[in-house]
């Protein structure tokens, strides 16, 4: 019983790699040239969230040190 | 949503951020290194913007100093001989809520296979490649990036497709 179970999971597994090797072959013919397929990789890799976060954190701090002395004491 | 010093800021990221990032994954190879570059990046255009004079467009200059940043942080990892493994995190976090468990399957497929055929590349095709992967960027503006005539760099991305596509089949 557990090696027939194997055996199914395994053809199961197979079977799901070959499907998704086959999908992506279609995919890949599916672009008209290298600069598509890059294209629709980028759209793939957006930036995480976390970045727009971090430069504006980063890009006020920077604002906020570039300030001459006697604004930050006058509270500008 | 992120407070920004100012409107110009937060437009410039706003506009330019995705192919900044793509530019520097690519380039690198790894996300959280893509990351921290972008977020350089940035951080260098900020600070001279003063020094942007508008004689190349915003994208290409952007472009200037991530090539310039990757190459850095490139030479400096090739002297330490560090390796960068293949980045699952990529993927886990790119997909898109619309698509199925297979399509991201499908995609993580495709994205590693491209990462590992432009890591195969030579570095000057590889980079002409992803630059003219942006339609905003013309041939003149990428012979300007990487110092060379529009002519050339039309000449160089025939031998540079072919060169991806032969390498790209090997992956599979």
């Amino acid at each position: 019983m557990d090696a027939n179970n194997k055996h199914l999971r395994q053809d199961q597994q197979q079977h799901s790699h070959e499907s998704l090797h086959q999908s992506a072959s279609t995919i890949v013919q599916s672009y008209h040239s290298v600069e598509d397929m890059l294209r629709k990789d980028a759209e793939q890799n957006p930036p995480p969230e976390s970045l727009s976060h971090r430069v504006a954190t980063s890009a006020t701090d920077e604002a906020t040190q570039s300030k001459p002395w006697w604004r930050k004491l006058m509270g500008d | 949503m992120p407070k920004w010093p100012s409107e110009d800021i937060g437009a410039l990221y706003k506009e330019h951020s995705r192919q900044v990032y793509y530019l520097a994954l690519r380039l690198l190879g790894d996300s959280a290194q893509a990351e921290d570059a972008a977020h350089d990046v940035f951080l260098k255009a900020f600070k001279k913007m003063d020094q942007f004079r508008g004689e190349a467009n915003v994208r290409t200059w952007l472009y200037r100093i991530t090539i310039n940043h990757c190459q850095n942080l490139l030479q400096t990892w090739h002297r330490r001989n560090m390796v960068s493994n293949a980045d699952d995190a990529v993927w886990e976090t790119s997909a898109s809520p619309e698509e199925s468990p297979l399509q991201v399957l499908e995609f993580k497929e495709l994205g590693e296979r491209i990462q590992e055929t432009l890591d195969r590349l030579p570095e000057e095709y590889r980079l002409l490649l992803l630059l003219v992967a942006d339609e905003k960027m013309s041939y003149g503006e990428i012979g300007e990036l990487t110092g060379q005539s529009a002519d050339a760099v039309r000449g160089k991305l025939h031998r540079a497709r072919k060169a991806f596509a032969g390498i790209f089949r090997d992956t599979e």
